[in-house]
């Protein structure tokens, strides 16, 4: 419960090209993450944040560096424990919503519950509340492929809290949406990531939407920099 | 084309090499298929072709007689013919090998004066092999013969050697004067044809006073058909004269039934080849589009894009035809022993020896493998072509339309098999092929009805967890994919069960009728009975030794030959005595469709009328009262049917007479087989070892009751062997279908995959998530098939029997191997599962690209 | 499988020269006729052979020569105990020849077959039928010797396809005569060849023969011969040739020589019948028949003599001999026997009669012997 919910310490993730050389997406990466706060993300496309947000889900493994989770080191840990482990610890909100078209709403955000194995019942409960919070409740029994982007979104966002990740991971959130939506979609995530304790770094283009932030840092050619105004 | 275009196809398929693999190998199952029943279908007339050239040579006509033989007398007769140049005469018989089990050898007698145009040269040194000089002993030396030099080899047998035949129930011993390679001349002939003087073989095999046959040379310049005619009305109606041609088209016509049986299951695996291709493409081209959405917006027309996607499919038909040659030649070749055993007892046509492939066959599956891909890929390829280049582009993926279609579809089935029903009951039925019209339809209108069938069972399971009823859930959101691999499983297992339940039912029924008819103790026949065709019998005094042996209370006699009606049907006769306690007889009835059994019993003995089986009466539309007319050497003799009967033993139909019926038409002759009953209170097998001690010396074989049911089971289970080879092959088509299936599966949702690591799931659980897709898949597949099956099994065993056979076959449920098909099944479709299910485990969470899973 | 097939039998058995089992011709025979007109199947080889010239209705000189054989070839002495009416132990043998000698048209056609119902055969005495065999392939009916009445013969034979045609009856002229001591004629002392053999040198054909086109009505001499043997032909003889005469001032005569395996005369022989019926056996000098003419088959490639020198010091007779047609030469394509037997004449009209000639061909030594 102490400590920061995320460290990364002089990362590196260099990716193999042709022959001998490699692709340096980040370097040397330093930063920390603490339970109950907001961390933006900027930088241009092809800066590496995807990339430092799946070293962060314990999804890519750093080339050098290490990468700490609520204290656990991520880097040599087996594939099976990094899942449990993401399971317990890390929620996803992605900019394409990524939904089951095939499963109803309530459905979608049931997903790690029963990923986990926890008890239906209980899961149902939890997701029906989370949705309630969302104002989708009256829905949630319609098919997730026939929403509006910003209802699927909103899914989105349930489907992280299911299971109360103290770590919130979210790639572009407003990406696919209009300013409308985006606004209240970002609205919704710093506050129930902030009612549920958790903590929450995002990337975005957008510099307003990083200014809601905590903190805000830069990425630049992989490197890290911390970026006001 | 552009050839850059086909270069950078190769890439794909190099990319793709799964998905091109299973193309390919659908392609070649199916071409494998035909290529395998095919080529043994031209195998069996080839054998009879060939075993008519090695012995006929190049004769233009053949005189045979109704019945086992013919009258030599006629010979002079033949010879006068104005435009007959010259004429032989033939002795032919089959001899069983003592001492070999299994083994026969084919006995022709010919008359080395005579201008025989027989593909023999003994003069040759090439060709022949011992002393020339004593080629005059075929005359004279006892049991003279030649054999082929590869018979002989096989046999262990060098010239000079002694070896013993039996025919009926006599031993004969035969020498080896000379090896003559008989099959240099015609490649296709047996190896186990052996030659010999005529009088010896008469003297050995035959009958005095009869022949075979004799060949017919004809004036060049004369049709053999107006010469033909003309010997047919100088020699009567005791005769037939047949050009080539006509005998082999008799020999097709025994077999056609057979043949065609084959050929329908040949034809279903094509279809199940097909619809593999369909999806297989299908599910390529998906990937591809955005390849197709550049070529399109780079200007390339609808016509271009559709030409290359088919071009390409050529291609990989042509390979995959390639493949499926030598495969289904490869498979014919194993098969070629089990159903030359079916053509040798079952039809009594010459066995196999060898088989080619004939060109004509070589682009006939060109055909098939080249039309089965592009009628495959015919649809996917115009889906493709047509959409708008903006939409292959897109982010979104192509939207799932089969969902949207599902109903249209069902309706569109419902339809066709109400206008199948419509036509067939109109009067459709009245065609003797309204039963495979019915099957085919059948298997048209099973994918029809899929993805309905799909949408609402699996699409409404509530997930509940993550397990299997999530997999099963998922397989209805891609109807396009899965649907076709769960119609292809069906139709491949509708087939299967259709024809399990054909053949236990059947078999049932075989055993239940053999139950009634086989109720002798022991049955005695000849060593050679089985390639009998009523030429050789048991000899008298063997008959009496059986007949008054202490033990034997009563005793049925049994003649047979085969001779046609006047129809030209070709129908097996067989004549029966009884003698012995008539109170002591165990009752042996043929089980009566029509007629009364005191009354039919009574007459047959009395008069000259006779109880027809059921196939031939209703192959021929007879009916209790009808007359029967059969041709033999006097002529045709009318008799009258007083009952039908149940009869499984033959499909062509067999006619019971007495004894004293059959002596009247073909005059007198021996019995070939004896069955007989034992005496109240006494041991059969005490009676047969002593029958056996008494007949030291003689070639009889002594058959319990058990031992003669189990081998009339054994030839059934024989003749559908072959259909087992082809089951086989269609369902590991249907289960590569299946893997196919989870593969695309597996990549198109590779997206939601990732999405379920991300969530935090194990490689493990993905596995086990592909596993139970695997076998959702084939549980579907099973239920459809199964309902498909027992429809096809009806359509099978009450329209295209009848149609074609004539039996009456109970319905009988043969549990245990439905189950165990089922079994099989399943456990191919979880093991098709495995591969795919393992790609899918390690899909990256990274795989979360740009695009969204709608 | 052809010709060779028979010249193997044949072959085949007569390799084991002088036979086991046959009889043996010698002149201790006891002769009975009519029933020595009949097979013995105790030798080996026997044939009945009538050779003529006729001359058709309404015309002038002889207008065709004919030939029928019907050879008797044993294949073995025993009898096979095969049960089957094709059991053969010996062989028919039908050769029908008809030369139109106008036009020089020469037929000739073979049938070769087992004896046995509907095929041929040899019937016991009391049969009038002696020797028969069906007719060749397309053709209705048989070839047949007959006995007929007290002292004649009748001869048939037909061969549709090729328009064949002879059809006669013989009455003797003569009385019948032997060729040697008892009947024996002798070829070769030192290894027992010869053969039984006794003749009608003078007979009165009439009946109707063809040769290709019309079919007609003829009449003329004939000669019938009948020998019978084992063997006839010693090892160092290739071949013989035989003529038969009747000469114009009475006489008949019947000359055979036979031939080493470098074609020259080796033996030669003669029967001299005179006019009233009584014979004489005389051995000739080598020289007696010297030919002077010569043809070449074009189908064999054998060469024969067809014009000769015949003298006959014993008898006064010294003549030229002149085939009326060249090609008389006879090829039996399913036996493989080939022979030149054709009709010849006196040169200046002294007689006319009948030559035969075997072994020129390249084969060698013919397979009946």
């Amino acid at each position: 419960m102490t400590g920061p919910i995320l460290q990364f310490e002089a990362v590196d993730r260099a990716f193999p090209l042709a022959g001998d050389r490699r692709r340096h997406v980040l370097r040397g990466v330093d930063f920390s993450l603490d339970r109950g706060t907001s961390l933006a993300m900027v930088g241009r496309s092809g800066s590496g944040k995807s990339t430092l947000l799946h070293l962060a889900a314990g999804i890519d493994q750093p080339t050098a560096g290490t990468v700490l989770l609520d204290g656990v080191r991520l880097n040599d840990l087996p594939d099976t424990e990094r899942s449990l482990l993401r399971r317990d610890r890390v929620g996803l909100v992605f900019q394409f919503f990524h939904l089951l078209p095939h499963l109803s709403m309530l459905e979608n955000v049931c997903l790690p519950g029963w990923v986990a194995g926890d008890s239906a019942t209980a899961t149902r409960a939890r997701a029906r509340e989370l949705l309630d919070r969302v104002d989708l409740a009256d829905r949630a029994d319609d098919l997730a492929g026939k929403l509006s982007g910003g209802e699927m979104q909103r899914v989105a966002l349930c489907r992280a809290l299911l299971r109360r990740p103290p770590l919130l991971l979210a790639d572009e959130p407003t990406g696919n949406l209009d300013e409308k939506a985006g606004r209240q979609v970002m609205d919704l995530l710093l506050r129930l990531s902030s009612d549920e304790g958790a903590g929450l770094l995002y990337v975005t283009h957008s510099r307003e939407q990083a200014a809601l932030a905590d903190r805000v840092l830069r990425l630049r050619d992989g490197r890290l920099e911390s970026a006001q105004s | 084309m552009n050839p850059r275009l086909l270069r950078a196809a190769l890439a794909h398929w190099r990319q793709a090499r799964t998905l091109t693999l299973l193309t390919v190998f659908g392609v070649a199952l199916g071409v494998a298929s035909v290529v395998c029943i095919q080529t043994l279908n031209q195998g069996a007339l080839a054998a009879f072709g060939g075993g008519m050239k090695a012995v006929s040579g190049d004769a233009d006509l053949t005189v045979l007689g109704h019945g086992p033989d013919l009258d030599e007398n006629l010979y002079p007769t033949v010879l006068a013919h104005p435009d007959v140049t010259a004429a032989w005469p033939l002795v032919r018989a089959w001899g069983r090998l003592a001492g070999h089990e299994d083994a026969y050898i084919e006995i022709v007698g010919v008359d080395v004066f005579a201008p025989v145009r027989f593909p023999v040269r003994l003069g040759d040194a090439g060709h022949a092999t011992g002393d020339v000089t004593r080629f005059a002993d075929l005359l004279h030396v006892p049991g003279w013969v030649a054999l082929t030099p590869a018979y002989a080899e096989e046999l262990g047998l060098a010239a000079g050697d002694t070896f013993t035949v039996a025919v009926a129930d006599r031993l004969v011993t035969l020498e080896v004067g000379a090896l003559v390679d008989f099959q240099r001349a015609a490649p296709l002939a047996s190896r186990k044809l052996a030659l010999m003087d005529i009088s010896q073989a008469q003297h050995l095999f035959g009958h005095r006073g009869r022949v075979q046959q004799f060949d017919v040379q004809v004036r060049p310049g004369v049709a053999p058909e107006a010469v033909a005619a003309g010997l047919q009305e100088r020699l009567g109606p005791g005769a037939q004269v047949l050009t080539p041609a006509q005998r082999e088209q008799n020999a097709a016509g025994l077999l056609a039934a057979f043949r065609l049986n084959l050929t329908a299951l040949s034809l279903i695996s094509v279809l199940v080849g097909v619809f593999l291709i369909f999806s297989a493409v299908h599910a390529s081209l998906v990937r591809r589009r955005r390849e197709f959405g550049l070529l399109r917006s780079l200007g390339a027309s609808r016509r271009q894009v559709l030409g290359l996607i088919l071009l390409e499919t050529a291609v990989l038909g042509l390979a995959g035809t390639a493949l499926g040659l030598p495969l289904g030649y490869a498979a014919a070749l194993l098969n070629m022993e089990t159903v030359s055993a079916t053509l040798t007892s079952i039809y009594l046509l010459s066995e196999i020896e060898q088989m080619h492939l004939p060109p004509l066959l070589v682009a006939v599956a060109v055909v098939v493998g080249l039309g089965g891909a592009l009628l495959g890929a015919l649809l996917p390829a115009l889906d493709i072509a047509r959409r708008d280049p903006v939409v292959l582009l897109g982010a979104a993926g192509l939207p799932e339309r089969l969902s949207r279609l599902a109903p249209r579809l069902a309706l569109v089935g419902v339809g066709v098999a109400a206008a199948v029903m419509v036509w067939y009951l109109g009067g459709g039925r009245a065609y003797k092929v309204s039963g495979f019209v019915l099957a085919f339809f059948l298997m048209v209108v099973l994918p029809l009805w899929t993805p309905l069938l799909l949408r609402e069972t699996v699409g409404r399971i509530p997930p509940g967890g993550f397990g299997w009823r999530l997999g099963l859930r998922g397989l209805a959101s891609r109807l396009q994919s899965t649907s076709f691999a769960v119609a292809a499983l069906a139709v491949t297992v509708s087939m299967l069960v259709g024809i399990t339940l054909l053949i236990g039912s059947f078999r049932a029924t075989l055993d239940t009728w053999i139950g009634q008819t086989l109720v002798a103790d022991i049955y005695v026949t000849g060593a050679s009975w089985q390639r009998d065709l009523g030429q050789t019998w048991l000899a008298d005094d063997t008959v009496d030794l059986l007949v008054e042996f202490d033990g034997v209370a009563a005793a049925d006699l049994q003649r047979r030959l085969e001779t046609r009606t006047d129809q030209g049907r070709r129908v097996r006769v067989v004549a029966f005595e009884r003698r012995g306690d008539a109170q002591r007889r165990k009752i042996s009835r043929v089980p009566l469709l029509a007629g009364d059994a005191e009354t039919v019993e009574r007459r047959l003995l009395a008069e000259s009328v006779a109880l027809i089986s059921e196939p031939l009466a209703r192959q021929a539309g007879l009916d209790v009262g009808d007359t029967l007319r059969l041709r033999g050497p006097h002529g045709t003799t009318p008799l009258a049917v007083v009952g039908i009967g149940y009869d499984y033993a033959s499909e062509n139909g067999v006619v019971f007479v007495s004894r004293a019926t059959l002596e009247g038409m073909f005059g007198p002759g021996g019995v070939a087989a004896v069955a007989l009953t034992m005496a109240p209170g006494r041991d059969p097998g005490a009676v047969m070892d002593a029958l056996r001690v008494a007949l030291d010396g003689r070639a009889v074989e002594l058959r319990s009751n058990q031992r003669l049911r189990a081998e009339v089971m054994d030839i059934f289970d024989q003749t559908f062997a072959v259909t087992r080879i082809l089951q086989a092959m269609a369902l590991v088509i249907a289960v590569c279908g299946v893997s196919l299936t989870l593969l695309i599966m597996g990549r198109e949702r590779a997206t939601e995959l990732a999405l379920y690591r991300c969530i935090g799931a194990t490689r493990g659980q993905l596995f086990r998530l592909g596993l139970s897709e695997g076998a959702g898949l084939g549980v579907l597949g099973l239920a459809l098939g199964l309902a498909g099956g027992a429809v096809l099994a009806m359509i099978l065993i009450l329209l295209i029997n009848r149609d074609w056979f004539g039996w009456t076959i109970r319905f009988a449920l043969p549990t245990a191997d439905l189950v165990w098909q089922g079994v099989w099944i399943l456990g191919g479709a979880v093991a098709a599962a495995v591969y795919p299910a393992l790609r899918a485990s390690r899909t990256p969470a990274t795989e979360l690209t740009r695009e969204d899973l709608l | 499988m052809r010709r060779w097939t028979v010249a193997l039998v044949l072959f085949g058995l007569s390799g084991a020269a002088g036979a086991s089992g046959w009889a043996v011709a010698d002149s201790n025979h006891v002769w009975e006729f009519p029933r020595d007109h009949h097979a013995h199947p105790g030798f080996r080889s026997e044939w009945w052979y009538v050779t003529g010239q006729i001359t058709a209705a309404g015309a002038a000189a002889p207008t065709h020569g004919f030939q029928v054989t019907i050879f008797r070839l044993g294949l073995t002495p025993d009898d096979p105990a095969w049960n089957s009416d094709w059991s053969v132990r010996e062989l028919v043998l039908g050769h029908a020849a008809i030369t139109d000698l106008r036009d020089g048209r020469h037929l000739f056609s073979e049938v070769l077959t087992r004896p046995g119902p509907g095929r041929g055969g040899f019937p016991a005495p009391g049969d009038s039928v002696l020797a028969w065999c069906r007719a060749p392939a397309g053709t209705d009916g048989t070839w047949s010797f007959r006995l007929r009445g007290d002292d004649g013969f009748a001869v048939t034979a037909r061969d549709r396809g090729q328009g064949l045609l002879v059809d006669l009856v013989l009455e003797p002229e003569r009385p019948r005569i032997f060729q040697g001591p008892n009947g024996y004629s002798a070829k070769d002392p030192a290894s027992g060849a010869g053969s039984l053999y006794y003749s009608y040198t003078r007979l009165r054909a009439t009946g109707l023969v063809a040769a290709g086109a019309d079919t007609v009505r003829a009449t003329g001499r004939a000669w019938l011969d009948r020998e019978i043997f084992t063997s006839q032909l010693a090892d160092r003889h290739r071949g013989w040739d035989w003529l038969s005469l009747q000469l114009a001032d009475g006489r008949d005569l019947m000359v055979f020589v036979l031939r080493d395996q470098d074609q020259r005369a080796d033996v030669a022989r003669a029967t001299l019948v005179d006019a009233d019926g009584a014979e004489r056996w005389l051995d000739l000098p080598r020289d007696a028949l010297q030919p002077r003419r010569w043809w070449t088959s074009p189908v064999t490639g054998a060469r024969y003599p067809i014009g000769w020198n015949l003298r006959v010091p014993a008898a006064g007779i010294d003549l030229e001999l002149e085939a009326l047609v060249d090609d008389q030469e006879n090829v039996g394509s399913r036996s493989g026997v080939t022979y030149w037997e054709g009709a010849v004449q006196v040169v200046g009209g002294g007689g006319s009669g009948y030559v035969e000639m075997t072994g020129y061909g390249p084969e060698g030594r013919p397979p009946l012997r």
